[in-house]
């Protein structure tokens, strides 16, 4: 139904993993690196589509572990199997330390024309704990080398959630306001299975803000980016208007889009794949795709209905309705009402949407009743 | 067979005390079952039983032993040794014409030691003490001599001393059922006169149950008639326990075996009742033991309210074995529908709940468990009830009457401090305080049930170190200061918390039962405000601030699936959860909540 598909590709490596991250990566193998490549670029040229490229997005682990001519060969793999429009939104995902002159200059030149960039912070205690390997005034200089170098369109993600108080946060935010990015994400910390800070969190090392401070945190943020005419366009995305990130929205407006590489899920034609998180498995091609159960139609449109819940704009009804056949408001009469009653859900101009940063901050206990 | 060669016999004791292990090595001693065939303490036939090491429903075993060159048959009749089994065990003495009394010679006499010998003593049965555990290294055999011959007025000069773990001197305990327990009396000439010792529902056989014979004689094919009812039927089948199941032609007089006869109602075969021949029949029938009366109730609810129909089922079937057990339609504003269920005691609520949960894959809540209470009203009319919910508005209520026991425990002397508080403070009264030996107590008092239905057991256990024992017998109602402490939740009268408590106690249990729901209620997306009423008065009050923080920040490069997953399970969790009033509710926290509140 849909002529659009949007691409990620996932670098599964890291000069050191840091110890709060729960994404797939995987520290000195960068040995693997080369090999990684050329599956990478196979697995692109085994997929056939006709549908246009509207987004290309390298993210990781840390992308900007790759040399220029990797980065060339998997773009060069992209444009020879694929129609790619000419519009086409291509970011990548970078760690400041990376982020020199040179290495700016090229990404330009292969056509990226969107930077994520790791500052998580501007407090350097802050970046210590994170485990990061920049401080602040790295974070600086590379947002600066990406606007010298051309960049007109960056974002930055901050983390937050280690103790902060709300002076700190405004610290942070006028830091990050200042660099006069495009876009801003801003992750809640949460203690993930697997991770150093599970183990420091759970013998009592590491303490992290409560939930009441980490909701006024939260609640902090959007005002304050919002007053510094940030849209708050999604549970964790802020951007000025123009600069919401077209391949982050299409995961939740239901748009189909392609994973390659290790742990990279995908979503066509209304099937839903993710390839194996083992760099081996992946590399030796070894059942490296699993194929989720088809949601039947039911789930389906709950499924879209709670994605595009996270959008500040949520659920235009009518639209809705007709490309998933349904009729939403009478599907979930109940939850509707309970919701709306509880101020949490409102339905203006014919979208139903949650309503504002006060019910996106508990929204699990709203969307759980939707699934 | 002649009635000289036969004995019937019980074995009593307080728990843990071997009474178990006593009947294996009877039953290994006289070669009822090869070694291979015995498993450990193969009278406690239910998994559950044998889970709470104890023995449930009545069970017999023919045991067959040469005594100076004569074959004996030697009936024992098995009994349940918990304080909740009360009538099982008297059911069971009713049978014989002695016990054994086995004492642990480690722990000495208990409650149940003297609950139970005072049923055989009753009963008119040959008292033959047997005193257990002797080569443990903590056994004081003297000792427990003396608090038998004190505590029981039993002559436990030649006392059997054995271990029945390590079958020393079970020969003794053999020899001494043959000279000391009497034979059975009766004529087999006289008219088939037999009493219904126990019976069960079998899904493939009907009734079955078992009779002791006191008269005359019964063969297979006898049309017999149910006194009670003189409904007649056909004994099809007969037999005895070995205990394996022997199919036999006979029963004579003073024997003990068991009947199938196309009984489909287990009411047509209650226990007490006695069996005679349809065109022959006694005209002595047996008084019938009174049926037992529950003691202790709770509302037992489907988890899943579809399941509440395979509830009524399983309850059903329950019944059919345990005349004790009483149901009744219930329904419960945050718990659906449901039934309320009067029990003997907490132990056989419990085991009730396990057996629900285990032999018919279950899962159900129990509200508190509660009693039986009289309620006159201001118009002179009396209701009983025993839910909290149901109980009238104070200003048509005149006075409450609550159920009292007499209650009995056995410590060591240097506890009685701490046990004396803990009646004291569960409103008891104290009837006697005795010395049964120099270091050990019976302490006697009259409180009021409810206070013992919980965790009694436990805070005496934990306050004597788990060396105090005790035992209880319903006494009367009496007149108490009660009222009804209602719970709500956001303005909302919680129906499954409302309790009757005693006024003195109302502000502190108000003030627990807050606290603890505080804890147990998660946060939700608005303000909860809990309340403990009296009358029209709110006497304590607590809140829980909303949830601030329920969200997933982070977005796994497109991986939706784990982000449903993780939804699908909060999702699943909500399902199963429980209303009050506005608030959800987890199953586990109300279960919690429920244990606390009482």
């Amino acid at each position: 139904m849909n002529n659009k598909i949007y691409l990620y590709v996932h670098i599964p490596f890291c000069y050191k993993k840091c110890p709060y991250c729960a994404f797939v990566s995987y520290e000195k193998r960068l040995s693997s690196l080369a090999l990684y490549i050329k599956r990478l670029i196979d697995e692109i040229k085994d997929f056939k589509t006709s549908k246009v490229v509207q987004s290309i997005y390298f993210g990781g682990g840390t992308p900007s572990t790759l040399k220029i001519k990797h980065i060339e060969s998997v773009l060069n793999a992209v444009y020879s199997n694929f129609t790619v429009d000419k519009n086409a939104e291509i970011t990548f995902e970078s760690n400041p330390v990376s982020l020199k002159i040179d290495y700016l200059k090229g990404l330009k030149s292969l056509g990226i024309n969107r930077l994520s960039i790791g500052v998580q912070s501007f407090m350097d205690s802050k970046l210590k704990i994170l485990g990061r390997l920049h401080d602040s005034q790295k974070a600086f200089k590379a947002v600066k080398n990406a606007q010298d170098t051309g960049f007109n369109n960056i974002s930055i993600d901050l983390i937050y959630g280690l103790n902060e108080t709300e002076k700190d946060m405004e610290f942070e935010l006028k830091n990050a306001c200042s660099l006069d990015v495009q876009h801003i994400s801003t992750y809640m910390l949460s203690i993930e299975k697997g991770t150093l800070f599970e183990k420091l969190f759970k013998s009592g090392e590491l303490t992290i803000s409560n939930d009441e401070d980490t909701a006024n945190l939260y609640l902090f943020i959007s005002d304050y980016l919002k007053s510094a005419g940030y849209k708050h366009y999604e549970i964790s995305n802020f951007a000025k208007g123009g600069f919401e990130s077209n391949h982050n929205s299409a995961y939740w407006l239901g748009y189909d889009y392609r994973g390659f590489g290790v742990s990279a899920s995908s979503f066509v034609d209304g099937i839903r794949f993710k390839n194996t998180d083992s760099l081996d498995n992946y590399i030796n091609k070894k059942n490296y795709v699993v194929y989720e159960k088809q949601l039947d139609e039911i789930d389906k449109i709950k499924e879209a209905f709670v994605l595009l819940l996270r959008m500040k704009d949520g659920v235009e009804i009518e639209h809705f309705n007709k490309r998933y056949n349904t009729n939403i408001k009478k599907l979930y009469k109940n939850e509707l009402d309970k919701f709306e009653k509880l101020d949490m859900i409102k339905e203006k101009n014919g979208h139903i949407f949650l309503n504002g940063a006060e019910a996106m901050v508990v929204s699990n206990a709203v969307l759980s009743e939707f699934i | 067979m002649k009635e000289k060669y036969i004995r019937n016999f019980s074995i009593i004791a307080h728990i843990d005390h071997g009474k178990s292990t006593l009947a294996d090595r009877l039953i290994e001693n006289t070669g009822g079952l090869s070694l291979r065939e015995m498993k450990e303490q193969v009278l406690d036939s239910l998994e559950v039983e044998r889970k709470h090491g104890i023995t449930i429903k009545a069970q017999t075993a023919r045991l067959e032993y040469t005594y100076k060159s004569e074959k004996y048959y030697l009936n024992m009749i098995d009994t349940p040794g918990h304080v909740d089994f009360g009538y099982e065990v008297s059911k069971s003495l009713k049978a014989c014409e002695g016990c054994l009394l086995v004492v642990d010679a480690t722990q000495g006499v208990e409650a149940q030691t003297i609950a139970n010998a005072y049923l055989a003593i009753d009963n008119d049965l040959e008292i033959i003490p047997v005193i257990n555990k002797i080569d443990l290294p903590s056994a004081d055999i003297e000792k427990t001599k003396q608090e038998i011959e004190d505590g029981l007025g039993i002559d436990a000069s030649d006392a059997i001393e054995i271990s029945a773990k390590n079958n020393i001197n079970i020969d003794k305990v053999l020899d001494s059922i043959i000279e000391k327990i009497p034979p059975p009396k009766g004529s087999i000439d006289k008219p088939l006169r037999a009493l219904v010792i126990d019976s069960w529902y079998d899904n493939y056989r009907g009734v079955i149950f078992i009779i002791r014979v006191f008269d005359g004689q019964l063969k297979q094919n006898d049309k017999i008639m149910m006194y009670s009812t003189k409904k007649t039927y056909e004994a099809e089948e007969l037999g005895i326990f070995t205990p394996k199941v022997k199919k036999v032609d006979l029963l004579t007089n003073g024997s003990v075996g068991y009947v199938v006869a196309n009984i489909k109602n287990i009411q047509d075969a209650m226990v007490g009742d006695t069996l005679t021949l349809a065109d022959n029949p006694t005209n002595k029938p047996f008084e019938g033991f009174a049926k037992p009366k529950p003691f202790v109730f709770a509302g037992i609810y489907p988890t899943d309210p579809e399941n509440y129909e395979d509830l009524a089922e399983a309850l059903e079937k329950l019944q059919l074995n345990d005349a004790s057990l009483t149901v009744e339609k219930e329904k419960s504003d945050s718990l659906g529908f449901g039934f309320r269920c009067g029990f003997l005691g907490v132990l056989s609520m419990n085991i009730t709940k396990e057996r629900l949960e285990e032999e018919f894959g279950l899962d159900v809540i129990i509200t508190n468990p509660s009693v039986l209470y009289k309620v006159e009203q201001t118009n002179g009319e009396i209701i009983e009830l025993s839910n909290p919910s149901k109980l009238p508005p104070p200003q048509k209520i005149a006075a409450i009457y609550e159920p009292f026991v007499d209650i009995e425990i056995i410590t060591p002397a240097e506890y009685v401090g701490n046990i004396l508080k803990l009646l004291q403070e569960k409103r008891g009264r104290q009837q006697d305080l005795s010395y049964i030996s120099q270091d050990r107590v019976l302490i006697k008092y009259s409180i009021p049930l409810v206070e013992i239905i919980t965790d009694f057991y436990d805070k005496l256990k934990s306050l004597s170190r788990g060396y105090a024992s005790f035992d209880y017998n319903f006494r009367d109602f009496e007149k108490s200061r009660l009222i009804k402490l209602i719970i709500l939740v956001n303005s909302k009268e919680i129906d499954s918390f409302s309790m009757i408590v005693p006024k003195d106690k109302a502000y502190r249990t108000a003030r627990e039962v807050l606290r603890n729901l505080k804890r147990f209620i998660p946060k939700q997306l608005f303000e909860i405000r809990l309340q403990a009423k009296i009358g029209g008065k709110i006497i304590a009050k607590e809140q829980i601030s909303p949830l601030r923080k329920d969200v997933l920040a982070k977005c796994y490069g497109g991986d939706i699936t784990r982000k449903r997953k993780l939804l699908e399970k909060q999702k699943r969790g909500k399902k199963k959860m429980k209303q009050l009033g506005s608030v959800e509710i987890s199953k586990e926290a109300f279960i919690k909540l429920v244990e606390i509140n009482n």
